[in-house]
């Protein structure tokens, strides 16, 4: 990702051009929804919160001091707003979990595959997600996580193995 | 299997994944050549891998209709103006009830250090605190988070008459009628709703303390305080079920005479970093009026009314109290409800929009549809203001009966060059003929100041 090209759009962006925020959305939405897929394992609620932390990027990027961290800025930002949606929306998730089982169970392998990855600690199904989500680069996925390389590549080794037994013990219990 | 097997493993993960280095790949490739049981693994490691990938390619192949969707929201949303650009933040610690709340808390973060040296040993129960708590009828708060990039003020917030306020670090306010809660931003535009979590009939303090403060909590309720020194009694929960994955521990510190919570102090430890939520409450202050916990935009009735006849002709409504907006011409098609396994991909139709996005928006139709059931309706909606400018139309409303969705229209297209944007939220309700509803449209019209 080309800092420099983030930090003349945020700098346009400041000066209230929204066509440069627009273009900003394009470059980050991706890894911002990958980022809000693997913390909370639910594609409409990583939807929601995605578009939330645009918006409260758009809302706030006067405020951003550092102008070539917008990718770690707007991150964070969707990190904080997924970890706001876990600890208030507890009790709203279980519901959805409840309401969209039947449903799932439809898909078969797939519906495994999910309730697999949904069981994987979240330190470990957020560097996963974003590593099949976003190119298989386990590099990006580290600048993302803001984790060394060798850490990322450790993270996702150790969730590819935590899946493998999931998906075995699984099995074996059917 | 032997034992280079398990120390193999982790290379195969890597390897199957694309990770694993040149040198590696040599010495496990002589491994495989040797050992079937790892082939083996290395072959289920590969289908999971394929299975990964298809997961997620299924996933990302609505990537770009959510984009866009991202973009039309932020289109109709306006960015803060050069005085907004002052931090939420910055002028929330700027309020000197902020920074006494602060003191306030570290005084009593202090104070519990040192009574935790001289122990005299009250004997209250957890459940006698939780019993006080669940008679608390007004309650003023701070939510603080404090982590590896300092202490972050969360929001002010107040409960009564079973409501909730929030005021938020962004500038944003939330109302919580204790069925629904509701997200506003500065300028009194609906930005979020969602279920409230005390709809579950759970009270303000069990919500707050993650289920602690409950009366029911047999697990907790004996439990007594880890200190009892000086004014205050300290109570410390492990984590438990789920909550196991990020919490670290919760402490909260009740008043030695009120028994009632003075605050609620979450210790977490993530990937994402490790550091406090901290939830300070208070009784003191004056009590707020009702009027104080509604929201600021509800309106007691819809602004334009009207029958609608489906697949028949569009309808002009005249709009009332809605400044600037003069009328709203709807019309009515695409009644739906048959199954949802055969829910018209092409549900959204329109010249307009590519062929993409409207599947991607009938898509994620079908998929409420599965939850909900019909029937459902396709809603068409443009506006005239005061001054006879035509709005665009939008034309991708789905509606289900007597359920309100927010929606919005305009921007920057308009004859004069003025910025409008129209938000508005359409409702339709039966009738006793079959083909025939009335339509609600409650709508506010927002302009550059």
């Amino acid at each position: 990702m080309n800092a420099h090209l983030d930090e003349s759009l945020v700098r346009v962006c400041q000066r209230d051009d929204k066509t440069a925020y627009a273009e900003l959305v394009k470059r980050h939405y991706r890894h911002v929804f990958a980022m809000c897929l693997g913390m909370l394992g639910n594609v409409d609620d990583a939807e929601d919160i995605a578009q939330e932390a645009m918006l409260k990027g758009l809302l706030n990027i006067k405020k951003l001091d550092k102008t070539k961290q917008f990718e770690s800025w707007i991150l964070q930002i969707a990190r904080n707003l997924c970890i706001d949606f876990l600890r208030r929306r507890k009790r709203t998730k279980v519901v959805r979990i409840k309401q969209q089982t039947q449903p799932a169970q439809r898909t078969g392998e797939n519906h495994d595959l999910q309730q697999a990855i949904k069981r994987l600690p979240q330190e470990l199904r957020v560097p996963l997600t974003m590593f099949y989500f976003d190119g298989k680069n386990a590099k990006t996925i580290a600048r993302k996580l803001n984790i060394s390389h060798s850490g990322a590549c450790q993270k996702i080794r150790a969730a590819r193995r935590q899946l493998h037994e999931l998906l075995t013990e699984r099995n074996n219990n059917e | 299997m032997n034992s280079d097997c398990e120390n193999m493993k982790d290379q195969i993960a890597d390897y199957v994944t694309g990770i694993l280095s040149e040198g590696q790949l040599q010495k496990l490739q002589q491994h495989l050549d040797e050992c079937a049981k790892c082939r083996d693994f290395v072959h289920a490691l590969k289908d999971e891998d394929m299975s990964l990938t298809k997961l997620f390619e299924k996933i990302d192949m609505d990537t770009i209709s959510r984009q866009e969707r991202v973009l039309q929201a932020v289109n109709h949303s306006r960015q803060s103006k050069q005085t907004d650009a002052l931090s939420i933040k910055g002028k929330f610690m700027k309020s000197p009830i902020i920074k006494l709340a602060v003191a306030a808390a570290i005084i009593v973060v202090v104070i519990i250090g040192v009574d935790q040296l001289s122990t005299n040993g009250a004997a209250v129960v957890w459940g006698n605190v939780a019993a006080h708590a669940a008679k608390v009828y007004f309650v003023h708060f701070y939510e603080l988070r404090c982590d590896q990039n300092g202490l972050v003020a969360v929001c002010e917030g107040w409960h009564a008459h079973g409501k909730t306020m929030r005021l938020n670090t962004f500038g944003t306010a939330s109302y919580d009628d204790g069925q629904i809660e509701q997200e506003y931003d500065r300028h009194n535009v609906r930005i979020g709703k969602g279920r409230s979590e005390l709809a579950d009939g759970q009270s303000f303090f069990e919500v707050m303390s993650k289920d602690l403060l409950s009366t029911d909590n047999d697990q907790f309720n004996q439990q007594k305080p880890t200190n009892a020194g000086g004014d205050f009694l300290v109570y410390r929960f492990e984590p438990i079920g789920e909550q196991r994955h990020w919490l670290k521990g919760t402490s909260v510190t009740v008043g030695r005479n009120s028994l009632l919570p003075i605050q609620i102090k979450t210790y977490y430890d993530a990937f994402y970093g490790r550091g406090y939520e901290l939830v300070i409450f208070d009784y003191e202050e004056a009590e707020k009026p009702v009027e104080f916990f509604e929201p600021p935009t509800i309106s007691k009735a819809p602004h334009g009314k009207s029958q609608i006849v489906l697949d028949g002709e569009e309808v002009r409504m005249e709009i009332k109290d809605s400044p600037g907006i003069k009328e709203a011409i709807v019309s009515l098609h695409d009644k739906y409800d048959g199954p949802s396994d055969q829910f018209p991909l092409d549900y959204i139709r329109s010249d307009r929009h590519g062929p993409e996005f409207c599947r991607g928006v009938s898509e994620k139709a079908r998929q409420k549809y599965e939850e909900k059931g019909g029937p459902i309706f396709r809603l068409q909606v443009s506006f005239v203001t005061d001054e006879g400018y035509k709005s665009t139309i939008n034309d991708i409303i789905t509606l289900w009966l007597n359920e309100g969705t927010k929606c919005g229209l305009g921007a920057d297209n308009w004859p004069d060059g003025k910025y409008r944007n129209i938000v508005f939220t359409p409702v339709l309700r039966p009738t006793d003929k079959e083909n025939e509803f009335t339509v609600e449209i409650s709508c506010w019209l927002r302009t550059k100041e």
